[in-house]
């Protein structure tokens, strides 16, 4: 069976847990007893999460091409499907994203015009923090596991 | 546990190495390529392509010299692929007829400008020869929501295009 690159790339570095999945565990520490719903490159995390489908989570990993209007309108169609979801992370392999058309009118810095349109997709949400790397090389484990990270929680009434 | 956060190439270990430059690198130990190149009949120089695989010179980084056999043969090791002083030493040496760049890991991580600039440096300094780029453009840096992967190849400024897949190119300069 072949490994997925994080489990190949760790066994570089002794099994030491990746950064940016530290992150993700630790942004959902204390709900993860509740219902999470997983999209995407995330059976790193099958175990770590609750397997109830009434979702209160939702943890969406973009690590394959795709096109830049299928990547916003999986992430708003997925979260709209379930209005009870309260707190979201999106990880996205920068790099893998492609447009068919050229997009006007959005931030003219591509890493905060990303942040931007996703923001714009999640109604009701507020952006918590935006990890990302301006200059993102290939010695942050991207491919392995997504360097540009959004966390976001539900407005509270 | 604590976590990582980055790694240096140069600090893994012989056999990591090999495992990650065989990932970096479509052309490591194998020696079938993805599209045919189309070169004219004569020296070609392949840059960055994991050795002399096809059968013709190769010109590596020494950053990677140990991934590759002691006796490695037709393979020459320079310090840098994004220099004038390699791209001279290329055309003075050898008068290629035709330079490869076949999804040479020293074009990752740039902007289309400066993958523009390198390119264009070669066809400068490498005069004789037909400059053939196979590129993954999935992996330079630019603006994914502004550019088409079209509009990047085309700013590159090659005088043929070969789209064959998302973000692969092959290209003639």
């Amino acid at each position: 069976m072949t490994l997925h690159w994080r489990d190949e790339q760790r066994k570089m570095f002794d099994n030491r847990e990746l950064e940016q999945d530290k992150r993700i565990k630790k942004y959902f520490a204390g709900s993860r007893q509740e219902g999470t719903l997983l999209y995407g490159d995330t059976a790193y995390f099958n175990d770590y999460f609750n397997q109830s489908q009434k979702y209160k989570n939702a943890l969406l990993v973009f690590n394959e091409e795709i096109e830049a209007m299928d990547f916003l309108d999986t992430i708003a169609g997925k979260i709209s499907l379930h209005p009870q979801i309260e707190k979201v992370c999106i990880a996205v392999n920068k790099f893998c994203i492609y447009s068919e058309t050229v997009h006007e009118n959005i931030e003219s810095d591509y890493d905060t015009a990303l942040v931007s349109l996703v923001s714009g997709k999640l109604k009701g949400f507020k952006l918590l923090e935006h990890i990302y790397d301006s200059k993102l090389k290939g010695n942050k484990f991207n491919f392995a596991s997504p360097y540009t990270q959004m966390y976001f929680e539900k407005w509270k009434q | 546990m604590e976590t990582i956060k980055e790694f240096d190439f140069a600090t893994l270990s012989d056999a990591d190495k090999v495992v990650l430059y065989s990932r970096l690198h479509p052309l490591y130990a194998k020696s079938t390529l993805e599209v045919d190149v189309g070169l004219p009949t004569g020296t070609s120089v392949w840059i960055d392509c994991a050795g002399s695989s096809q059968g013709h010179i190769g010109v590596e980084d020494k950053t990677f010299r140990s991934v590759f056999p002691t006796n490695v043969k037709n393979t020459h090791f320079m310090h840098d692929m994004n220099s004038i002083l390699t791209a001279k030493a290329v055309g003075k040496v050898y008068s290629p007829v035709s330079v490869v760049m076949y999804f040479a890991p020293f074009l990752r991580y740039m902007t289309p400008e400066e993958a523009k600039d390198s390119i264009h440096m070669y066809k400068k300094y490498v005069s004789t020869a037909e400059i053939t780029v196979v590129i993954d453009i999935k992996f330079l840096l630019f603006h994914r929501f502004k550019n088409t992967n079209d509009d990047v190849v085309n700013f590159l400024g090659p005088k043929k295009i070969n789209k064959f897949g998302t973000f692969k190119y092959l290209l003639k300069f």
